[in-house]
């Protein structure tokens, strides 16, 4: 009887033990319930089975996925498991962002549940029981909590010859986990670089709400933007760079995309490869984040960027290749007694209806362009040889003209006689297209910040911003003929004038100097040949016009239109030429390396401090900045006493790479200039206006 | 079509503290905050001098870990002993954990021998926004030119316990050595560790 009751009990305890075996006790913590269990009853030596680690969370409580997103922690397995045993990767179910005020964690609400493998040796012995014991931490938090919870969790696992049975009150759970695991994508999917940070192509995804986890923290901000696009199939994920990702970008960019169709989520894993970027970019509206330096961590106000572009416009005026039509312009004012006010006043604005019309004319073809996929910025109109010869000739015309070569009388120039002749209207209205054109190849420092806000915006913000600019440019005039007393001010015209006109052609004759040397940079002998011969059939036309105004003689004036339209011929055959910076290189001046985002990653990653000067031979205030302070002594020596390597982004012909570059540093063109120093995340933003005081310093 | 259209939804929720966050090596946004002494104090007025930024929070246990274990305030008062200027800053919104009046603040500092030069009250969460701190503790050193030099945990091993401070590399006081002996900072960045900020939704 004692004997049979023993056997009972033990019979019973055995059974108790093999069905519990396999479930460690469950550990109850504030916030959840955890229990370590394994998916069979018993397993084989040699195989690999599934332990699963049950979390049964408090509600509105969560834990993190393996990267926890801004804030928190995940969960920490340290094993004790006999020899031969192991322990493998925890595999997490799907994360769900978690906003928490500004911030975003990734991590697992309600029951999540880990699966852990967990290698059998080989020599282990079918009948023995082994224990697999694994002490737990993990953070557990609420919108207003954080605690750290932990439990020691111990199950009991029963060798076999053959692996048992499922065990049965865990099977579904732990099959439910298995099936959500993430599973390689169907579709062929990368990664690029670009300044904001990094961006997933997608060739062709399931339907569905798109969420990318990546696996390794701090690569993407969790509460940064995510940019999409979208072009036929492939899609577009751009994420914000986080300082892991600016430290070293990924050879592959591993994480978990996470589709949700009909409240169904299907994860896929990714190790997208990085691939070169695109040309242009795949988003609508590129938004540069790294906006310039620390000066400006925000992208400037409307408001403020508008008031700077209207100060630009005002200064235009003052511009070499401005400042003798507005000047000439407006002394003519002075000749016109009070009746005609209503003509001065009708005058001014036909004025500006030229230059805004001129402005928003060449702003909207940039615009478009830029839509069109073009990577264009500001200048781009001087990035090509053709139009630059045009504006030499332009330019020509406008200087043979204050010469006295002809006279324009009552359309291009209409300085004071023509003003009150009804011919004078298109007169004025063409003065303020002619104000433009021979303004655009000045347009320089003043207006660089405004222009590269302006191409950053949605277009019509962008329209505003260049009107704005236009209206700056005929304010002074405008002025004049709205405000009677400005006139007293001007001096009182006379033989002077016409002295002062011939001289201010001179101006114009520097000006044109410019544009042949910046063709010489482009095109070459061959392209300054060209524009050589299309300013000497200009000057004939102008001249045959000269003579022909004289004899009052038609055919003449129609042979100077036919010259004028000769005059293009030579231009059109005109073909850039890319001139490297190597080019003008002597012995003793500033040797520079080409622009090349790779070699400059390689210097970078070296600790070689750089100086990256964005330049083009059209933009004056480039040319002054080498002259007169790259290109000394002082900043030379300083350079090779510092080890700076000089690089050179030229810009003087149409470049992709160097526009995105510009871009990145919230610019639509040059001059920029840009400091790494040695072992720096980040570049030092140098004014554009360079000094040589300030260059040392920097390199300091 | 649709696909984009659903992503979008669920990206809007993505204008965070990470867009204006600050970056290591460039120049650190000034603010300006009351302190628990009722002070308004800025950055600028520190010009010259380096500066710790300390997001606390005393209910959050990764703080009490650094505070109980006396860690922090000895990081404190060796800091403020080389005429560092360490403020401690609170962004817990009102109502949320961590939130002090500027006496109970006081008597933080008293209780736990805590040595900060301020406390900065900052319950609209703006300086941490600014700043883009993340977790309590979130640790930022400043040099004298005001150029942000670390940004992130306070050290090496992000766990609630306090043993592993020993073993730990700890970057602030890592950072600070190398600015005052003007070598380069090694961690110039890492992820913080901690309780979330607790902002004000």
């Amino acid at each position: 009887m004692t004997r049979a009751l023993f056997l009972a009990v033990a019979t019973v305890l055995c059974v108790l033990s093999s069905a519990f075996a396999q479930v460690s006790p469950a550990v109850t913590t504030n916030n959840a319930t955890t229990r370590l269990v394994a998916e069979h009853v018993s397993a084989a030596p040699g195989e690999t089975i599934t332990l699963a680690l049950l979390q049964n969370l408090r509600e509105k409580w969560h834990v993190y996925w393996r990267n926890p997103g801004d804030s928190g922690l995940p969960l920490n397995l340290s094993w004790k498991v006999s020899e031969g045993f192991e322990a493998g990767e925890v595999l997490y179910p799907l994360p769900h962002q978690l906003p928490l005020g500004p911030l975003v964690n990734y991590g697992h609400e309600g029951e999540p549940t880990f699966l852990i493998p967990l290698t059998v040796p080989q020599n282990a012995v079918p009948g023995m029981n082994v224990s697999v014991t694994v002490d737990a931490t993990w953070l557990i938090c609420d919108e207003e909590r954080c605690v750290p919870e932990d439990g020691t969790l111990r199950l009991i696992l029963p060798i076999t010859a053959e692996r048992g049975a499922l065990n049965t009150p865990y099977q579904e759970r732990i099959a439910a986990a298995r099936a959500e695991q993430p599973t390689p994508p169907s579709f062929e999917v990368s990664y690029f670089h670009t300044d904001e940070g990094p961006v997933l192509r997608l060739e062709g995804p399931p339907e569905g709400t798109l969420e990318f986890y990546p696996y390794t923290p701090s690569l993407t901000e969790p509460a940064g933007e995510v940019r999409l696009a979208q072009e036929g199939e492939t899609l577009f994920m751009g994420f914000t760079a986080a300082f892991a990702y600016e430290a070293a970008r990924p050879e592959r960019l591993g994480g978990v995309l996470v589709v949700e169709e009909d409240g169904t989520r299907t994860g896929y894993e990714l190790f997208a490869p990085q691939v070169k970027a695109p040309a242009t970019s795949p988003f609508p509206v590129p938004v540069p984040l790294t906006s310039s330096a620390a000066a400006t961590p925000a992208p400037p106000l409307l408001g403020v960027t508008l008031g700077l572009a209207f100060l630009g416009g005002v200064i235009l005026n003052l511009m070499p290749c401005v400042f003798p039509i507005v000047f000439l312009k407006a002394l003519g004012f002075a000749s016109v007694s009070r009746e005609e006010r209503g003509i001065v006043r009708r005058h001014g604005l036909l004025y500006t209806a030229g230059i805004l019309v001129a402005f928003l004319g060449l702003a909207g073809m940039l615009l478009a362009l830029r839509a069109g996929g073009d990577a264009l910025g500001w200048g781009f109109h001087l990035q090509s040889p053709l139009a630059v010869g045009v504006f030499a000739i332009i330019i020509l015309l406008v200087g043979l003209n204050l010469s006295g070569v002809f006279e324009m009388g009552t359309s291009l120039q209409g300085v004071g006689e023509g003003l009150a002749r009804q011919g004078g209207s298109a007169g004025s209205f063409f003065t303020g297209l002619l104000a433009v054109a021979v303004a655009a190849p000045c347009i320089g420092p003043f207006l660089g910040g405004a222009v590269g806000v302006a191409l950053a915006r949605p277009a019509v913000e962008g329209l505003l911003i260049f009107g704005t600019i236009g209206l700056g440019l005929a304010a002074p005039y405008l002025l004049l003929s709205f405000v009677p007393g400005f006139v007293s001010l001007l001096p009182k015209p006379g033989a002077w004038m016409e002295t002062l006109k011939q001289l201010f052609a001179f101006a114009m004759y520097a000006t044109l100097v410019w544009l042949v040397w910046v063709v010489s940079t482009q095109a070459g002998s061959d392209g300054v040949l060209r524009v050589g011969l299309a300013l000497l059939v200009t000057g004939l036309a102008a001249w045959t016009f000269g003579r022909a105004q004289g004899a009052g003689g038609l055919f003449g004036r129609l042979a100077s239109i036919v010259l004028l339209l000769g005059a293009v011929v030579p231009l059109l055959g005109v073909t850039p030429k890319p001139v490297s910076a190597q080019t003008e290189t002597s012995e003793n001046a500033l040797t520079g390396v080409p622009y090349d985002e790779d070699v400059l990653a390689t210097l970078r990653a070296d600790g070689v401090p750089v100086f990256v000067d964005f330049t083009a031979s059209w933009c004056i205030t480039c040319q002054f900045n080498k002259k007169t302070v790259l290109d000394t002594a002082q900043v030379r020596k300083a350079f090779a006493v510092s080890n700076v390597t000089y690089m050179v982004a030229d810009w003087t012909v149409r470049d992709p790479v160097i526009t995105a570059a510009l871009e990145a540093q919230g610019r639509a063109g040059v001059p920029l200039y840009l400091y790494y120093p040695a072992a720096a995340q980040t570049p030092q933003i140098l004014p554009q206006l360079l000094t040589v005081e300030g260059v040392l310093e920097t390199l300091e | 079509m649709r696909t984009l259209i659903a992503s979008l939804a669920s990206v809007l929720l993505a204008v965070g503290v990470a867009a204006a966050a600050p970056k290591v090596g460039q120049t650190a946004p000034d603010f300006s905050g009351t302190t628990s002494g009722g002070e308004t104090i800025s950055l600028d007025q520190f010009a010259g001098k380096r500066v710790v930024l300390e997001w606390t929070n005393h209910d959050c246990p990764y703080v009490k870990k650094h505070y109980n274990s006396g860690n922090m305030q000895s990081l404190q008062r060796r800091a403020t002993a080389d005429d560092v200027v360490w403020v401690s800053v609170i962004s817990s919104a009102p109502g949320k954990q961590g939130h002090v009046s500027a006496a109970q603040a006081n008597d933080l500092t008293a209780s736990r021998r805590a040595g900060p030069s301020y406390v900065i009250l900052d319950e609209s969460g703006e300086i941490g926004q600014l700043y883009g701190a993340k977790t309590t503790p979130h640790m930022y050193v400043i040099d004298e030119a005001r150029v942000l030099q670390y940004s992130g945990a306070i050290d090496s091993i992000p766990t609630s316990n306090q043993a592993d401070i020993a073993r730990a590399d700890n970057y602030v006081s890592k950072a600070l050595n190398s600015l005052r002996n003007g070598q380069g900072i090694v961690t110039k960045q890492s992820k913080p560790y901690g309780c979330s900020v607790k902002y004000g939704s």
